[in-house]
């Protein structure tokens, strides 16, 4: 429980910063004195010459005779004028106010006896770019005719350990996630360019296994990161790693145990509506 | 084989990215906002990804690293080792690597008993000495040669305050793996070297224009031998590793 009460806390705590993002606005390294800076020197600019040529004086008279002044150096101030290109850009793909549904699958990676493959369809609505509320449906069934799948080792712990393996049977689970994604960046392959983001998820939600018909529904909590790689305004790879926690008694023992399932998975998302909002920001 | 069915969907799903976003540049009409960047007017004079602060054609990388096995049944591995990489070209780089293994009993072995006359009766955690030679899985020694393909380089903003360039690599080689495997004489084990496979995933974050962190994802697949002699067994043992990595020289130049 103190994981979901941290979870809570940082998502809480960095949300709001999520929810005060202008839409639209991206990012920009020149701050904003340099920005007022820019203006007056635009204004400046503007102004007839003749406003701004003085009148002839003696100061200016003596001034004519003196050398010629060096030409201006350029200055930090010029060199950000001229720097058009950001590091990175201002974000040309937005999410907010988007839905997400994301087919995928997912195999276990942290049971050293029996493996696990799910298929996954999660849909998501984005509160704010950077804020999404999340709900998952795994089903554990789809692959072959078991829910899980013993390998070698089963055999050697049984046989030359005399092994008692009581393990956990997950069949299906549907959750229901915060997730929020403060990196958002792109990466050039192929001479391509795909924008990415990662994300951490949070939230809570029930797992039935094969012992649910005698104990009922078993609650969960689930803990992820994951990174999305964009193709095209509706379209995304996704691949996340995420543990969901419960506690399960499996068959053939009277012991509750903590059982932690470790899925590794990658999938695709689709946006709705297909354009991104970011269009309208420019 | 399952795993590698996954693995290889996955790679699919990689590979098709720059298809979907090649294909955007046929579409009539408006530019759709990810696909502006490549079609815009400073295409042709900006990289896709501008300001690229790391380049490793040329240079040597050295690179020193702990990992550590999962999804153990009988032992878990904590390595230390070192792999020197050069890279010939901006994206591919070949290899030699060396992991010094300390195995020790996983949390998931256990020894039952069932038999009052042989001792209590329930389950515990065995011993080092009841495993060694007769749980497969005690793997000592890696080393190997290996390529590395990295296609992806990028940058992340983080908070829109700061910037995070990484790059994110795929490998692949051959391996001799040294383990302890049960003796022939049926008593403690003996050490056998086989040859096995490895291939992963990685991510090099760029702290500065010669080190890097790095984090890597190895799947290790070996031949293995296993009680009752002469019996193989084909295993697969996944390491995450994560390190340090010198580029040498520590200066570059941008072409």
């Amino acid at each position: 429980m103190t994981r979901i009460s941290a979870a809570a806390l940082v998502l809480l705590l960095f949300g709001g910063r999520a929810l005060a993002q202008k839409e639209g606005l991206g990012l920009d390294l020149t701050d904003d004195a340099k920005k007022d800076e820019q203006k007056k020197d635009e204004q400046k600019k503007d102004e007839p010459q003749e406003a701004a040529k003085p009148e002839p004086s003696k100061a200016s008279a003596v001034a004519d005779k003196q050398p010629p002044a060096p030409p201006p150096t350029l200055g930090e101030r010029e060199i950000i004028q001229e720097d058009r290109v950001k590091s990175v850009q201002r974000k040309v793909y937005l999410k907010k106010h988007r839905f997400e549904l994301a087919p995928s699958v997912s195999t276990s990676i942290n049971d050293p006896y029996y493996s696990k493959y799910a298929v996954n369809i999660r849909g998501g609505f984005y509160l704010a770019d950077t804020l999404a509320v999340a709900a998952r449906f795994s089903w554990l069934g789809a692959f072959g005719t078991g829910y899980v799948y013993p390998n070698d080792d089963v055999r050697t712990a049984k046989r030359d350990f005399q092994s008692r393996i009581f393990y956990s049977v997950p069949q299906w689970m549907t959750m229901g996630d915060l997730e929020w994604s403060p990196l958002y960046g792109k990466v050039a392959i192929f001479n391509s360019i795909l924008h990415i983001d990662a994300y951490l998820l949070g939230g809570a939600g029930v797992v039935q296994t094969e012992t649910s018909a005698q104990r009922g529904l078993n609650p969960a909590v689930d803990l992820g990161i994951g990174m999305r790689f964009v193709a095209k305004d509706y379209l995304a790879v996704n691949v996340a790693l995420i543990n969901t926690t419960y506690v399960d008694q499996p068959a053939g023992t009277t012991k509750g145990a903590t059982q932690n399932l470790m899925m590794l998975g990658a999938g695709i998302s689709v946006f709705l509506p297909f354009r991104s909002t970011g269009r309208e920001a420019e | 084989m399952r795993a590698h069915r996954w693995a290889v969907l996955s790679v699919g799903l990689f590979s098709s990215l720059p298809v979907f976003a090649q294909s955007s540049e046929d579409e009539a009409g408006d530019v759709a906002e990810v696909d502006k960047d490549r079609v815009g007017p400073l295409r042709e004079r900006i990289p896709p990804v501008s300001g690229h602060l790391f380049r490793k054609k040329g240079r040597f990388e050295l690179s020193p690293s702990a990992s550590l096995s999962i999804k153990d049944a009988f032992f878990t591995k904590y390595m230390l080792g070192v792999a020197l990489t050069y890279h010939a070209w901006e994206t591919f780089g070949i290899g030699a690597h060396f992991t010094y293994a300390f195995p020790v009993v996983a949390g998931a072995a256990q020894v039952c008993n069932s038999d009052p006359t042989a001792g209590p009766v329930g389950c515990r955690s065995p011993t080092m000495t009841e495993l060694d030679g007769r749980a497969p899985g005690q793997i000592n020694l890696i080393g190997g040669l290996e390529g590395q393909w990295a296609p992806l380089y990028g940058k992340f903003s983080l908070f829109a305050e700061s910037f995070i360039h990484f790059d994110i690599y795929a490998l692949g080689g051959v391996a001799l793996v040294r383990y302890a495997g049960p003796a022939a004489s049926g008593l403690g084990s003996s050490t056998d070297t086989t040859v096995g496979g490895n291939a992963g995933v990685g991510m090099r974050v760029f702290l500065n224009r010669w080190l890097t962190l790095r984090a890597e994802l190895r799947d290790l697949v070996y031949r293995e031998n296993v009680l009752p002699l002469p019996a193989t067994q084909l295993r697969q043992q996944i390491f995450f590793e994560l390190g340090f990595s010198m580029f040498i020289p520590s200066v570059f130049t941008d072409q």
